[in-house]
Protein backbone atom coordinates (compact mmCIF):
# COMPACT_ATOMS: atom_id res chain seq x y z
CA UNK A 1 0.00 0.00 0.00
CA UNK A 2 1.38 3.37 -0.63
CA UNK A 3 1.07 5.74 1.69
CA UNK A 4 -2.32 7.67 1.61
CA UNK A 5 -2.57 11.75 0.80
CA UNK A 6 -4.81 14.53 1.70
CA UNK A 7 -6.86 13.42 -1.47
CA UNK A 8 -7.39 10.01 -0.64
CA UNK A 9 -7.73 10.32 3.40
CA UNK A 10 -10.51 12.92 2.42
CA UNK A 11 -12.41 10.18 0.16
CA UNK A 12 -11.98 7.60 2.96
CA UNK A 13 -13.00 9.92 5.77
CA UNK A 14 -16.47 11.62 3.66
CA UNK A 15 -17.27 9.73 0.95
CA UNK A 16 -19.59 6.95 2.79
CA UNK A 17 -19.91 3.58 1.22
CA UNK A 18 -23.72 2.21 -0.10
CA UNK A 19 -24.31 0.68 3.13
CA UNK A 20 -23.06 3.22 5.71
CA UNK A 21 -25.34 6.13 3.24
CA UNK A 22 -27.89 3.54 3.87
CA UNK A 23 -27.40 2.72 7.81
CA UNK A 24 -27.17 6.93 8.32
CA UNK A 25 -30.01 8.07 6.36
CA UNK A 26 -32.80 5.25 7.60
CA UNK A 27 -31.50 6.45 11.45
CA UNK A 28 -31.28 10.40 10.60
CA UNK A 29 -35.01 9.74 9.25
CA UNK A 30 -35.70 7.84 12.70
CA UNK A 31 -34.54 10.63 14.43
CA UNK A 32 -36.95 13.09 12.57
CA UNK A 33 -39.62 11.13 13.27
CA UNK A 34 -39.39 10.54 16.43
CA UNK A 35 -38.57 13.97 17.48
CA UNK A 36 -41.68 14.97 15.67
CA UNK A 37 -43.72 12.40 17.38
CA UNK A 38 -42.38 13.62 20.83
CA UNK A 39 -42.97 17.20 20.07
CA UNK A 40 -39.29 17.92 20.89
CA UNK A 41 -39.23 20.53 18.34
CA UNK A 42 -36.44 22.84 19.78
CA UNK A 43 -34.04 19.33 20.33
CA UNK A 44 -35.00 18.97 16.59
CA UNK A 45 -33.90 22.22 15.69
CA UNK A 46 -30.61 22.29 17.13
CA UNK A 47 -30.07 18.72 15.99
CA UNK A 48 -30.79 19.69 12.48
CA UNK A 49 -28.05 22.66 13.04
CA UNK A 50 -25.49 20.44 13.92
CA UNK A 51 -26.39 18.21 10.97
CA UNK A 52 -26.44 20.71 8.65
CA UNK A 53 -22.71 22.53 10.04
CA UNK A 54 -21.03 18.74 9.82
CA UNK A 55 -22.99 18.33 6.49
CA UNK A 56 -21.54 21.88 5.15
CA UNK A 57 -18.27 21.10 6.49
CA UNK A 58 -18.46 17.60 4.56
CA UNK A 59 -19.29 19.67 1.48
CA UNK A 60 -16.44 21.76 1.62
CA UNK A 61 -14.22 18.76 1.90
CA UNK A 62 -15.67 17.12 -1.14
CA UNK A 63 -15.32 20.32 -2.94
CA UNK A 64 -11.87 20.62 -2.27
CA UNK A 65 -11.12 17.08 -3.34
CA UNK A 66 -10.86 17.57 -7.29
CA UNK A 67 -8.28 20.54 -6.39
CA UNK A 68 -5.87 17.95 -4.81
CA UNK A 69 -3.06 15.65 -6.74
CA UNK A 70 -4.24 12.40 -6.29
CA UNK A 71 -1.13 10.75 -5.00
CA UNK A 72 1.13 13.46 -3.32
CA UNK A 73 1.17 14.15 0.32
CA UNK A 74 0.83 17.96 -0.29
CA UNK A 75 -2.57 20.05 0.00
CA UNK A 76 -2.98 19.61 3.48
CA UNK A 77 -3.09 23.28 3.54
CA UNK A 78 -5.98 23.55 1.24
CA UNK A 79 -7.78 20.49 2.65
CA UNK A 80 -7.74 22.24 6.47
CA UNK A 81 -8.93 25.31 4.93
CA UNK A 82 -11.53 24.23 2.73
CA UNK A 83 -13.22 22.21 5.81
CA UNK A 84 -13.10 25.50 7.88
CA UNK A 85 -14.83 27.63 5.10
CA UNK A 86 -17.31 24.76 5.19
CA UNK A 87 -17.89 24.40 8.94
CA UNK A 88 -18.02 28.27 9.05
CA UNK A 89 -20.60 28.68 6.49
CA UNK A 90 -22.67 25.84 7.61
CA UNK A 91 -22.68 27.26 11.35
CA UNK A 92 -23.35 30.97 10.53
CA UNK A 93 -26.10 29.63 7.88
CA UNK A 94 -27.77 27.12 10.32
CA UNK A 95 -27.70 29.39 13.15
CA UNK A 96 -29.72 32.08 11.41
CA UNK A 97 -32.25 29.52 10.51
CA UNK A 98 -32.31 28.58 13.89
CA UNK A 99 -32.94 32.45 14.55
CA UNK A 100 -35.57 32.43 11.80
CA UNK A 101 -37.48 28.88 13.92
CA UNK A 102 -36.67 30.16 16.77
CA UNK A 103 -39.03 33.62 16.32
CA UNK A 104 -41.66 30.85 16.33
CA UNK A 105 -41.10 29.17 19.29
CA UNK A 106 -39.31 26.15 18.26
CA UNK A 107 -36.05 26.80 20.01
CA UNK A 108 -34.42 24.97 23.35
CA UNK A 109 -33.39 27.58 25.83
CA UNK A 110 -29.96 28.82 24.48
CA UNK A 111 -28.80 31.88 22.95
CA UNK A 112 -27.34 32.06 19.74
CA UNK A 113 -24.37 32.32 20.49
CA UNK A 114 -24.44 28.99 22.27
CA UNK A 115 -26.14 27.46 19.31
CA UNK A 116 -23.41 28.57 16.83
CA UNK A 117 -20.41 27.19 19.17
CA UNK A 118 -22.52 24.12 19.80
CA UNK A 119 -22.56 23.65 15.87
CA UNK A 120 -19.03 24.34 15.93
CA UNK A 121 -17.85 22.25 18.38
CA UNK A 122 -20.15 19.26 17.15
CA UNK A 123 -18.11 19.53 13.83
CA UNK A 124 -14.69 19.64 15.20
CA UNK A 125 -15.54 16.69 17.11
CA UNK A 126 -16.99 15.13 13.68
CA UNK A 127 -14.68 15.89 11.19
CA UNK A 128 -11.78 17.74 12.27
CA UNK A 129 -10.70 15.26 14.66
CA UNK A 130 -10.52 12.32 12.30
CA UNK A 131 -9.03 14.28 9.79
CA UNK A 132 -5.97 15.22 11.96
CA UNK A 133 -5.77 11.59 12.89
CA UNK A 134 -5.77 10.63 9.48
CA UNK A 135 -3.11 13.40 8.35
CA UNK A 136 -0.79 12.01 11.83
CA UNK A 137 -1.07 8.61 10.43
CA UNK A 138 -0.21 9.33 6.78
CA UNK A 139 2.48 11.04 7.45
CA UNK A 140 4.20 8.97 9.25
CA UNK A 141 3.25 6.54 6.89
CA UNK A 142 5.18 8.68 4.33
CA UNK A 143 7.93 8.75 6.49
CA UNK A 144 8.23 4.87 7.14
CA UNK A 145 8.36 5.01 2.98
CA UNK A 146 10.50 7.31 2.89
CA UNK A 147 12.96 5.23 5.36
CA UNK A 148 12.47 2.37 3.33
CA UNK A 149 13.21 3.79 0.05
CA UNK A 150 16.92 4.73 1.81
CA UNK A 151 17.36 1.92 3.07
CA UNK A 152 17.22 -0.12 -0.33
CA UNK A 153 19.22 2.75 -1.69
CA UNK A 154 22.00 1.89 0.78
CA UNK A 155 21.29 -1.40 0.12
CA UNK A 156 21.44 -1.17 -3.29
CA UNK A 157 24.83 0.99 -2.94
CA UNK A 158 26.40 -1.86 -1.00
CA UNK A 159 25.94 -4.27 -3.57
CA UNK A 160 27.98 -2.33 -6.32
CA UNK A 161 30.77 -1.64 -4.85
CA UNK A 162 33.77 -2.84 -6.89
CA UNK A 163 37.23 -1.14 -6.24
CA UNK A 164 38.81 0.17 -8.92
CA UNK A 165 42.12 -1.04 -7.98
CA UNK A 166 40.82 -4.56 -7.60
CA UNK A 167 39.18 -4.21 -11.41
CA UNK A 168 42.41 -2.81 -13.04
CA UNK A 169 44.92 -4.72 -10.69
CA UNK A 170 42.96 -7.74 -12.35
CA UNK A 171 42.44 -7.12 -15.56
CA UNK A 172 46.47 -6.28 -16.02
CA UNK A 173 47.08 -9.85 -14.86
CA UNK A 174 44.34 -11.03 -17.05
CA UNK A 175 46.32 -8.73 -19.95
CA UNK A 176 50.04 -10.70 -19.02
CA UNK A 177 48.14 -13.98 -18.86
CA UNK A 178 46.28 -13.84 -22.34
CA UNK A 179 49.74 -13.08 -23.52
CA UNK A 180 51.33 -15.97 -21.90
CA UNK A 181 49.17 -18.34 -20.77
CA UNK A 182 45.79 -17.73 -22.84
CA UNK A 183 44.56 -21.47 -20.97
CA UNK A 184 44.97 -19.47 -17.46
CA UNK A 185 43.59 -16.00 -18.59
CA UNK A 186 40.08 -17.54 -19.54
CA UNK A 187 40.07 -19.49 -16.01
CA UNK A 188 40.92 -15.92 -14.54
CA UNK A 189 38.20 -14.14 -16.84
CA UNK A 190 35.97 -16.95 -15.39
CA UNK A 191 36.12 -16.49 -12.09
CA UNK A 192 36.13 -12.38 -12.62
CA UNK A 193 32.54 -12.41 -14.33
CA UNK A 194 31.43 -14.68 -11.47
CA UNK A 195 32.54 -11.99 -9.05
CA UNK A 196 31.08 -9.64 -11.02
CA UNK A 197 28.19 -11.24 -11.14
CA UNK A 198 27.88 -11.03 -7.44
CA UNK A 199 28.87 -7.38 -6.85
CA UNK A 200 26.26 -6.72 -9.34
CA UNK A 201 23.32 -8.84 -8.49
CA UNK A 202 20.02 -9.07 -9.07
CA UNK A 203 18.07 -7.12 -7.39
CA UNK A 204 14.97 -9.02 -7.77
CA UNK A 205 16.48 -11.82 -5.46
CA UNK A 206 17.54 -10.43 -2.27
CA UNK A 207 18.49 -14.03 -0.87
CA UNK A 208 21.01 -16.21 -1.72
CA UNK A 209 21.85 -19.32 -0.36
CA UNK A 210 25.28 -20.53 1.31
CA UNK A 211 26.10 -22.84 -1.56
CA UNK A 212 25.87 -19.91 -3.85
CA UNK A 213 27.40 -17.31 -1.54
CA UNK A 214 30.50 -20.05 -0.86
CA UNK A 215 30.95 -20.90 -4.42
CA UNK A 216 31.15 -16.93 -5.37
CA UNK A 217 33.45 -16.60 -2.37
CA UNK A 218 35.68 -19.29 -4.48
CA UNK A 219 35.63 -17.67 -6.86
CA UNK A 220 36.75 -14.62 -5.56
CA UNK A 221 39.72 -16.39 -4.06
CA UNK A 222 40.80 -18.31 -7.36
CA UNK A 223 41.34 -15.28 -8.73
CA UNK A 224 43.37 -13.15 -5.70
CA UNK A 225 45.02 -16.73 -6.00
CA UNK A 226 46.37 -16.13 -9.24
CA UNK A 227 46.99 -12.78 -8.57
CA UNK A 228 49.38 -13.29 -5.31
CA UNK A 229 50.61 -16.31 -6.92
CA UNK A 230 52.14 -19.27 -4.30
CA UNK A 231 51.91 -16.80 -1.47
CA UNK A 232 48.23 -16.74 -1.62
CA UNK A 233 46.66 -20.84 -0.39
CA UNK A 234 42.52 -21.03 0.83
CA UNK A 235 40.18 -23.54 1.73
CA UNK A 236 36.40 -22.99 1.02
CA UNK A 237 34.01 -25.79 2.34
CA UNK A 238 30.45 -25.68 2.83
CA UNK A 239 29.02 -28.55 4.06
CA UNK A 240 26.67 -30.40 1.79
CA UNK A 241 23.45 -30.07 3.89
CA UNK A 242 24.33 -26.79 4.18
CA UNK A 243 24.33 -25.64 0.07
CA UNK A 244 20.36 -24.77 -0.22
CA UNK A 245 20.40 -22.78 3.36
CA UNK A 246 19.42 -19.25 2.26
CA UNK A 247 22.31 -16.51 3.51
CA UNK A 248 21.46 -12.72 2.28
CA UNK A 249 24.06 -11.99 -0.64
CA UNK A 250 27.52 -10.61 -0.26
CA UNK A 251 27.75 -11.00 3.52
CA UNK A 252 30.55 -13.70 3.11
CA UNK A 253 31.70 -11.99 0.44
CA UNK A 254 32.07 -8.75 2.79
CA UNK A 255 34.39 -11.12 5.44
CA UNK A 256 36.35 -12.64 2.59
CA UNK A 257 37.34 -9.03 0.60
CA UNK A 258 38.42 -8.05 4.15
CA UNK A 259 40.48 -10.76 5.44
CA UNK A 260 42.17 -10.31 1.88
CA UNK A 261 42.29 -6.52 2.24
CA UNK A 262 43.60 -6.42 6.13
CA UNK A 263 44.92 -9.83 5.85
CA UNK A 264 46.62 -11.08 3.25
CA UNK A 265 48.12 -7.51 1.30
CA UNK A 266 49.70 -6.31 4.04
CA UNK A 267 51.86 -9.29 5.59
CA UNK A 268 54.86 -10.42 3.49
CA UNK A 269 55.23 -13.84 2.86
CA UNK A 270 52.60 -16.88 2.38
CA UNK A 271 49.12 -16.43 3.54
CA UNK A 272 46.37 -18.97 3.98
CA UNK A 273 42.56 -17.98 3.92
CA UNK A 274 40.06 -20.35 5.75
CA UNK A 275 35.94 -19.97 5.03
CA UNK A 276 33.44 -22.42 7.16
CA UNK A 277 30.32 -23.35 8.48
CA UNK A 278 28.33 -25.05 10.99
CA UNK A 279 25.08 -25.11 12.65
CA UNK A 280 24.79 -25.77 16.05
CA UNK A 281 21.50 -25.24 18.46
CA UNK A 282 19.50 -23.42 15.86
CA UNK A 283 22.57 -21.29 14.83
CA UNK A 284 24.57 -21.07 11.59
CA UNK A 285 27.85 -20.25 12.19
CA UNK A 286 30.03 -18.99 9.26
CA UNK A 287 33.66 -18.35 9.73
CA UNK A 288 36.26 -16.74 7.41
CA UNK A 289 39.88 -16.72 9.13
CA UNK A 290 43.33 -15.87 7.96
CA UNK A 291 46.97 -15.78 9.33
CA UNK A 292 48.13 -12.77 8.05
CA UNK A 293 48.89 -9.34 9.47
CA UNK A 294 46.66 -10.10 12.08
CA UNK A 295 44.50 -7.35 14.17
CA UNK A 296 48.12 -5.63 15.96
CA UNK A 297 48.53 -3.34 18.34
CA UNK A 298 46.05 -0.42 16.15
CA UNK A 299 42.93 1.14 18.16
CA UNK A 300 41.23 2.42 15.57
CA UNK A 301 39.60 1.05 12.42
CA UNK A 302 38.28 3.31 9.12
CA UNK A 303 36.54 0.16 7.23
CA UNK A 304 32.78 0.81 7.07
CA UNK A 305 32.45 -2.77 5.63
CA UNK A 306 31.68 -4.15 8.86
CA UNK A 307 29.35 -1.08 9.77
CA UNK A 308 27.48 -1.89 6.50
CA UNK A 309 27.31 -5.77 7.38
CA UNK A 310 26.04 -4.85 11.24
CA UNK A 311 23.27 -2.61 10.29
CA UNK A 312 22.25 -5.20 7.09
CA UNK A 313 22.15 -7.82 10.28
CA UNK A 314 20.10 -5.53 12.25
CA UNK A 315 17.49 -4.37 9.75
CA UNK A 316 17.06 -8.30 8.59
CA UNK A 317 17.51 -10.27 12.18
CA UNK A 318 17.56 -7.74 14.92
CA UNK A 319 18.82 -9.47 17.92
CA UNK A 320 19.08 -12.52 16.54
CA UNK A 321 22.22 -12.36 14.51
CA UNK A 322 25.34 -11.19 15.49
CA UNK A 323 29.01 -10.56 14.21
CA UNK A 324 32.11 -10.63 15.68
CA UNK A 325 35.87 -10.78 14.64
CA UNK A 326 38.72 -12.02 17.20
CA UNK A 327 41.32 -13.94 17.56
CA UNK A 328 41.45 -17.45 16.99
CA UNK A 329 43.25 -20.22 19.02
CA UNK A 330 46.04 -20.28 16.32
CA UNK A 331 46.86 -16.40 16.64
CA UNK A 332 44.79 -16.49 13.29
CA UNK A 333 42.17 -13.34 12.72
CA UNK A 334 38.26 -14.80 12.84
CA UNK A 335 35.26 -13.19 11.65
CA UNK A 336 32.74 -15.03 13.28
CA UNK A 337 29.30 -14.26 11.66
CA UNK A 338 26.29 -16.25 14.14
CA UNK A 339 22.82 -16.27 11.96
CA UNK A 340 19.36 -17.89 12.99
CA UNK A 341 19.19 -21.33 11.54
CA UNK A 342 16.00 -23.32 10.71
CA UNK A 343 15.86 -27.40 9.91
CA UNK A 344 15.93 -27.64 6.45
CA UNK A 345 15.65 -25.73 2.95
CA UNK A 346 13.95 -22.14 3.59
CA UNK B 1 75.01 7.27 -17.79
CA UNK B 2 75.35 4.48 -20.15
CA UNK B 3 73.21 1.53 -18.25
CA UNK B 4 71.48 2.68 -15.76
CA UNK B 5 70.56 0.52 -12.72
CA UNK B 6 66.73 -0.33 -12.43
CA UNK B 7 64.59 -2.08 -9.51
CA UNK B 8 61.32 -2.94 -9.52
CA UNK B 9 58.95 -4.13 -7.16
CA UNK B 10 55.42 -5.24 -7.20
CA UNK B 11 53.40 -8.06 -4.86
CA UNK B 12 51.72 -9.55 -7.90
CA UNK B 13 54.71 -11.61 -9.47
CA UNK B 14 52.35 -11.58 -13.16
CA UNK B 15 52.61 -7.82 -12.68
CA UNK B 16 56.25 -7.79 -11.74
CA UNK B 17 56.90 -10.20 -14.96
CA UNK B 18 54.76 -8.05 -17.15
CA UNK B 19 57.20 -4.87 -15.94
CA UNK B 20 60.08 -7.06 -16.68
CA UNK B 21 58.97 -7.90 -20.14
CA UNK B 22 58.01 -4.34 -21.30
CA UNK B 23 61.06 -2.47 -20.36
CA UNK B 24 63.18 -5.03 -21.14
CA UNK B 25 61.62 -4.16 -24.79
CA UNK B 26 61.49 -0.72 -24.45
CA UNK B 27 64.54 0.14 -22.65
CA UNK B 28 67.30 -2.59 -23.71
CA UNK B 29 70.25 -0.58 -22.63
CA UNK B 30 69.03 -0.59 -18.68
CA UNK B 31 70.11 -3.29 -16.72
CA UNK B 32 67.59 -4.54 -14.22
CA UNK B 33 69.51 -5.22 -10.64
CA UNK B 34 67.04 -6.06 -8.01
CA UNK B 35 63.30 -7.57 -7.97
CA UNK B 36 60.90 -7.20 -5.09
CA UNK B 37 57.72 -8.77 -4.20
CA UNK B 38 57.16 -6.40 -1.11
CA UNK B 39 57.97 -3.26 0.32
CA UNK B 40 60.87 -5.07 3.28
CA UNK B 41 62.59 -6.80 0.21
CA UNK B 42 62.64 -3.86 -2.20
CA UNK B 43 63.68 -1.79 0.90
CA UNK B 44 67.01 -3.95 1.37
CA UNK B 45 67.27 -4.48 -2.06
CA UNK B 46 67.32 -1.08 -2.55
CA UNK B 47 69.97 0.06 -0.18
CA UNK B 48 72.27 -3.34 -1.50
CA UNK B 49 72.35 -2.18 -5.53
CA UNK B 50 71.96 1.30 -5.08
CA UNK B 51 69.58 1.63 -8.04
CA UNK B 52 69.30 4.61 -10.44
CA UNK B 53 65.17 3.94 -11.06
CA UNK B 54 63.25 2.62 -9.00
CA UNK B 55 59.17 1.49 -10.41
CA UNK B 56 57.29 1.02 -7.56
CA UNK B 57 53.95 -0.30 -6.88
CA UNK B 58 51.81 1.75 -4.48
CA UNK B 59 50.07 -0.99 -2.36
CA UNK B 60 52.36 -3.70 -1.17
CA UNK B 61 52.82 -5.81 1.82
CA UNK B 62 54.93 -4.99 4.93
CA UNK B 63 56.14 -1.14 3.27
CA UNK B 64 53.87 0.54 0.81
CA UNK B 65 55.72 2.68 -2.70
CA UNK B 66 55.52 6.10 -0.65
CA UNK B 67 57.26 4.88 2.19
CA UNK B 68 59.99 3.56 0.57
CA UNK B 69 60.32 6.23 -2.33
CA UNK B 70 61.21 8.46 1.21
CA UNK B 71 63.90 6.49 2.17
CA UNK B 72 65.88 6.91 -0.86
CA UNK B 73 66.32 10.54 -0.64
CA UNK B 74 68.39 11.96 -3.12
CA UNK B 75 69.94 9.16 -5.23
CA UNK B 76 67.33 6.81 -7.20
CA UNK B 77 64.86 8.21 -9.48
CA UNK B 78 61.30 6.63 -8.79
CA UNK B 79 58.07 5.87 -11.06
CA UNK B 80 55.03 4.98 -9.31
CA UNK B 81 52.80 1.91 -10.83
CA UNK B 82 49.45 1.65 -9.62
CA UNK B 83 46.32 0.38 -10.25
CA UNK B 84 43.97 3.80 -9.26
CA UNK B 85 45.12 6.02 -6.42
CA UNK B 86 43.48 9.51 -7.52
CA UNK B 87 45.70 11.33 -4.73
CA UNK B 88 48.73 10.42 -6.21
CA UNK B 89 47.89 10.48 -9.82
CA UNK B 90 46.81 14.17 -8.80
CA UNK B 91 49.80 15.00 -7.63
CA UNK B 92 52.42 13.81 -9.71
CA UNK B 93 50.56 15.66 -12.75
CA UNK B 94 52.36 18.30 -10.79
CA UNK B 95 55.60 16.23 -13.09
CA UNK B 96 58.11 16.25 -10.37
CA UNK B 97 57.98 12.20 -10.08
CA UNK B 98 56.30 10.12 -12.96
CA UNK B 99 53.29 6.92 -12.78
CA UNK B 100 52.36 5.07 -14.43
CA UNK B 101 48.55 3.44 -14.32
CA UNK B 102 47.95 -0.64 -14.70
CA UNK B 103 47.13 -2.28 -16.82
CA UNK B 104 49.58 0.40 -18.36
CA UNK B 105 49.73 1.59 -21.88
CA UNK B 106 53.31 0.50 -23.35
CA UNK B 107 53.12 4.51 -25.55
CA UNK B 108 53.00 5.80 -22.25
CA UNK B 109 55.16 3.32 -20.18
CA UNK B 110 57.39 4.62 -23.27
CA UNK B 111 56.88 8.08 -22.99
CA UNK B 112 57.50 7.47 -19.14
CA UNK B 113 60.94 5.35 -20.08
CA UNK B 114 62.28 8.81 -22.12
CA UNK B 115 61.31 10.60 -19.57
CA UNK B 116 63.65 9.33 -17.08
CA UNK B 117 66.05 9.35 -19.43
CA UNK B 118 66.12 12.53 -19.64
CA UNK B 119 66.42 12.86 -15.90
CA UNK B 120 68.93 10.08 -15.62
CA UNK B 121 71.52 13.49 -16.31
CA UNK B 122 70.72 15.18 -13.37
CA UNK B 123 70.41 14.13 -9.61
CA UNK B 124 67.06 12.57 -8.61
CA UNK B 125 64.51 15.83 -7.09
CA UNK B 126 64.37 15.35 -3.28
CA UNK B 127 60.84 13.90 -2.97
CA UNK B 128 60.50 14.51 0.64
CA UNK B 129 57.99 17.26 0.37
CA UNK B 130 55.98 16.17 -2.73
CA UNK B 131 55.79 13.03 -0.53
CA UNK B 132 54.48 13.90 2.82
CA UNK B 133 51.67 15.48 0.45
CA UNK B 134 50.50 12.54 -0.84
CA UNK B 135 50.92 10.50 2.60
CA UNK B 136 46.82 10.72 2.56
CA UNK B 137 45.67 12.03 5.53
CA UNK B 138 44.33 9.10 7.88
CA UNK B 139 40.53 8.73 7.18
CA UNK B 140 38.10 9.57 10.41
CA UNK B 141 38.00 5.96 12.05
CA UNK B 142 34.73 4.35 12.30
CA UNK B 143 35.62 1.39 14.94
CA UNK B 144 37.65 0.95 17.37
CA UNK B 145 39.34 -2.46 18.93
CA UNK B 146 39.20 -2.97 22.58
CA UNK B 147 39.55 -5.58 24.97
CA UNK B 148 36.99 -7.18 27.70
CA UNK B 149 39.39 -9.38 29.57
CA UNK B 150 40.77 -11.84 27.25
CA UNK B 151 38.07 -10.78 24.07
CA UNK B 152 39.00 -8.54 21.45
CA UNK B 153 36.02 -6.69 20.72
CA UNK B 154 35.85 -4.72 18.12
CA UNK B 155 33.40 -1.40 18.52
CA UNK B 156 31.51 0.84 16.55
CA UNK B 157 32.93 4.17 17.59
CA UNK B 158 28.29 5.13 16.84
CA UNK B 159 27.70 3.28 19.92
CA UNK B 160 30.24 4.61 22.31
CA UNK B 161 28.96 6.38 25.19
CA UNK B 162 32.32 8.02 26.43
CA UNK B 163 35.88 7.07 27.26
CA UNK B 164 37.35 7.57 30.34
CA UNK B 165 41.39 7.63 31.57
CA UNK B 166 42.48 5.03 33.98
CA UNK B 167 46.16 4.90 35.23
CA UNK B 168 47.61 3.45 31.66
CA UNK B 169 44.46 2.41 30.15
CA UNK B 170 41.69 4.14 29.00
CA UNK B 171 38.01 2.68 29.25
CA UNK B 172 35.26 2.41 26.63
CA UNK B 173 31.85 2.62 27.58
CA UNK B 174 28.76 1.79 25.24
CA UNK B 175 25.25 0.87 26.40
CA UNK B 176 25.71 -2.45 26.82
CA UNK B 177 29.66 -3.04 27.77
CA UNK B 178 32.78 -1.70 29.05
CA UNK B 179 36.20 -2.45 27.20
CA UNK B 180 39.71 -1.56 27.67
CA UNK B 181 42.00 0.20 25.49
CA UNK B 182 45.77 0.11 26.07
CA UNK B 183 46.46 3.05 24.88
CA UNK B 184 46.31 6.73 27.21
CA UNK B 185 43.21 8.78 26.54
CA UNK B 186 45.64 11.85 25.71
CA UNK B 187 46.88 9.86 22.36
CA UNK B 188 43.51 9.13 21.20
CA UNK B 189 41.84 12.61 21.84
CA UNK B 190 42.94 14.30 18.77
CA UNK B 191 41.71 11.22 16.67
CA UNK B 192 38.56 11.44 18.41
CA UNK B 193 37.94 14.99 18.28
CA UNK B 194 37.30 14.43 14.26
CA UNK B 195 34.80 11.30 15.06
CA UNK B 196 32.47 13.53 16.64
CA UNK B 197 33.70 13.46 20.79
CA UNK B 198 34.18 15.98 22.89
CA UNK B 199 37.11 16.44 25.79
CA UNK B 200 35.28 17.31 28.88
CA UNK B 201 37.46 16.89 31.34
CA UNK B 202 41.33 15.78 31.71
CA UNK B 203 39.72 12.05 32.67
CA UNK B 204 36.70 11.84 30.08
CA UNK B 205 36.15 12.39 26.52
CA UNK B 206 32.06 12.06 25.08
CA UNK B 207 30.08 11.42 22.38
CA UNK B 208 28.41 14.59 21.48
CA UNK B 209 24.94 12.78 20.16
CA UNK B 210 25.32 11.10 23.99
CA UNK B 211 25.09 14.26 25.97
CA UNK B 212 21.58 14.88 27.19
CA UNK B 213 22.07 18.13 28.92
CA UNK B 214 24.65 19.92 31.52
CA UNK B 215 23.33 21.50 34.75
CA UNK B 216 25.52 23.09 37.23
CA UNK B 217 25.20 22.05 40.86
CA UNK B 218 25.07 24.27 43.98
CA UNK B 219 28.80 24.89 44.04
CA UNK B 220 28.99 26.19 40.33
CA UNK B 221 30.54 22.66 38.97
CA UNK B 222 29.44 21.61 35.42
CA UNK B 223 28.09 18.00 35.42
CA UNK B 224 26.54 16.43 32.45
CA UNK B 225 23.70 13.76 31.92
CA UNK B 226 23.81 11.11 29.32
CA UNK B 227 21.64 9.63 26.90
CA UNK B 228 21.36 5.80 27.29
CA UNK B 229 23.70 6.21 30.09
CA UNK B 230 23.11 6.25 33.82
CA UNK B 231 26.54 7.89 34.30
CA UNK B 232 27.40 11.63 35.37
CA UNK B 233 30.30 13.38 33.78
CA UNK B 234 32.17 16.38 35.21
CA UNK B 235 32.89 19.06 33.11
CA UNK B 236 36.35 21.10 34.05
CA UNK B 237 37.16 24.50 33.72
CA UNK B 238 39.12 24.22 30.88
CA UNK B 239 35.92 22.67 28.67
CA UNK B 240 33.07 24.84 29.86
CA UNK B 241 32.98 27.19 27.01
CA UNK B 242 31.73 24.81 24.90
CA UNK B 243 28.29 24.36 26.91
CA UNK B 244 27.82 28.12 27.39
CA UNK B 245 24.24 28.68 25.98
CA UNK B 246 24.26 30.44 23.03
Amino acid sequence: MTHLGPAATVTRLVWPSWRQAMVSLVLLVALLVGGWWRQAYGELALFSVLVLTAGAGTAGLLAVRPLLPDSASVGWTRTWLALLLGTLAGAVLATWAYRAVGGQGLAVDLSLAQVFLAALGFAVLALAVPLAYAQRQSQALHLASLEQAALSAELRSLQAQVEPHFLYNTLANTRYLARHAPDKAVQMLDHLIAYLHTALPDLRAPASTLGREFELAQHYLALMAIRFGDRLTYQVDCPPPLVQTSLPPLMLMTLVENAVKHGVEPKPGAVHVGVSASISAQTLTIIVSDNGAGLQDKVFGTGVGLRNLRERLAMLYGEQAHFELRIGADGSTESVLNLPYAEGPQ
Amino acid sequence: MMQPRVLIADDEPLLLAELRGALASLWPEAVLVAEAADGFEALRLARECEPDVAFLDIRMPGMNGIELARTFGRRTHVVFVTAHDEHAVAAFEEGAVDYVLKPFDVTRLARCIARVRERLLQPPPDLTRLLAGLQSKPATPSWIQASVGQTIHFIDLADVIYFAAEAKYTRVVTPSLEAHIRTPLKELADTLDAAGFWQVHRSYVVAVKSIANATRDGDGALWLKLRDHSARLPVSQRFQHRFRAA
